[in-house]
């Protein structure tokens, strides 16, 4: 009973996580990366190709890594149960977030300065 | 073997409200209430210094401020949950798995406690710094290299 309780619990808390955390991204990360293109149907259909891309890799993550070892037959092993499982969810999330906000504007400015030297 | 035998001779596996269940509901209240502070008094101070670092566009400082306590949010609740797990060092076998033993006293509790909160009030100082060297990082996509100039050149 816990265990299908715990499971039920993790994918739906992790799912609505992955939801929030990539609408909040999908929101102010078109102002970060894209701010200064003025083609508009540009920019947007980027940002939710980079949003359907976050979504499919972390909800891909978060079933993926559902945590079927051990058996869980108390409250306090329920407890524990999950909030190991979110913190390795939620601490991935991070590192990804912030290698993303890092890194992105870089590989732009590189594969757009590169499209400049050679022009098709 | 009835009921009475499974509370009395494994008292392992009675629900019953122990240690354990109350140093968690110190613990994640605690450390919940302590990153949405410091994430906040963090976001209402970088914005000042991002407006500047990003020449006065304030949506883009907005923008990246958001971005920047996304993470950090991330981070810190991650670590938060990930350190709940009580670890006392005394181990016993159930389902063939060595697991924990629960928290006996409430001297041990507060000894736990004090551990896991303290270790994550450093863990908080260190994020902080992070946030600090990812501000400092932080870039947009360079000005000549935008797609606006690529039309102009192209065209």
């Amino acid at each position: 009973m816990y265990q299908i309780l715990a499971y039920s619990i993790y994918l739906s808390l992790s799912l609505l996580t992955v939801l929030v955390v990539g609408r909040n991204l999908h929101r102010n990360g078109k102002e970060f990366l894209f701010g200064e293109c003025p083609d508009e149907a540009l920019s947007n259909s980027t940002n939710n190709l980079l949003y359907i891309g976050y979504c499919l890799v972390n909800t891909g993550f978060a079933f993926y890594f559902l945590n079927t070892s051990g058996t869980i037959g108390t409250f306090a092993r329920l407890l524990e149960f999950i909030a190991t499982s979110e913190g390795i969810i939620f601490l991935s999330l991070g590192a990804l977030h912030i290698l993303n906000v890092l890194l992105a504007p870089r590989i732009i400015s590189f594969f757009l300065a590169k499209k400049l030297r050679q022009p098709d | 073997m009835n009921l009475y035998d499974y509370i009395i001779i494994n008292p392992k596996k009675t629900e019953t409200m122990n240690y354990n269940i109350a140093a968690y509901c110190i613990y994640l209240p605690t450390t919940i209430a302590l990153c949405i502070w410091i994430a906040r008094s963090l976001h209402r101070n970088t914005k000042a210094f991002l407006i500047e670092r990003f020449h006065h566009n304030e949506s883009l400082a907005t923008s990246t401020n958001n971005l920047i306590q996304t993470g950090f949010y991330l981070i810190a609740l991650g670590f938060s949950f990930m350190k709940m797990r009580v670890n006392n060092g005394r181990y016993h076998q159930e389902f063939g798995r060595y697991i924990n033993e629960p928290l006996s006293s409430a001297q041990e509790t507060i000894e736990e406690l004090s551990l896991k909160i303290g270790s994550f009030t450093l863990i908080l100082g260190l994020l902080l710094f992070l946030n600090f060297f990812i501000m400092l990082m932080i870039q947009r996509p360079k000005k000549q290299y935008n797609s606006f100039n690529i039309h102009e050149e192209t065209k």
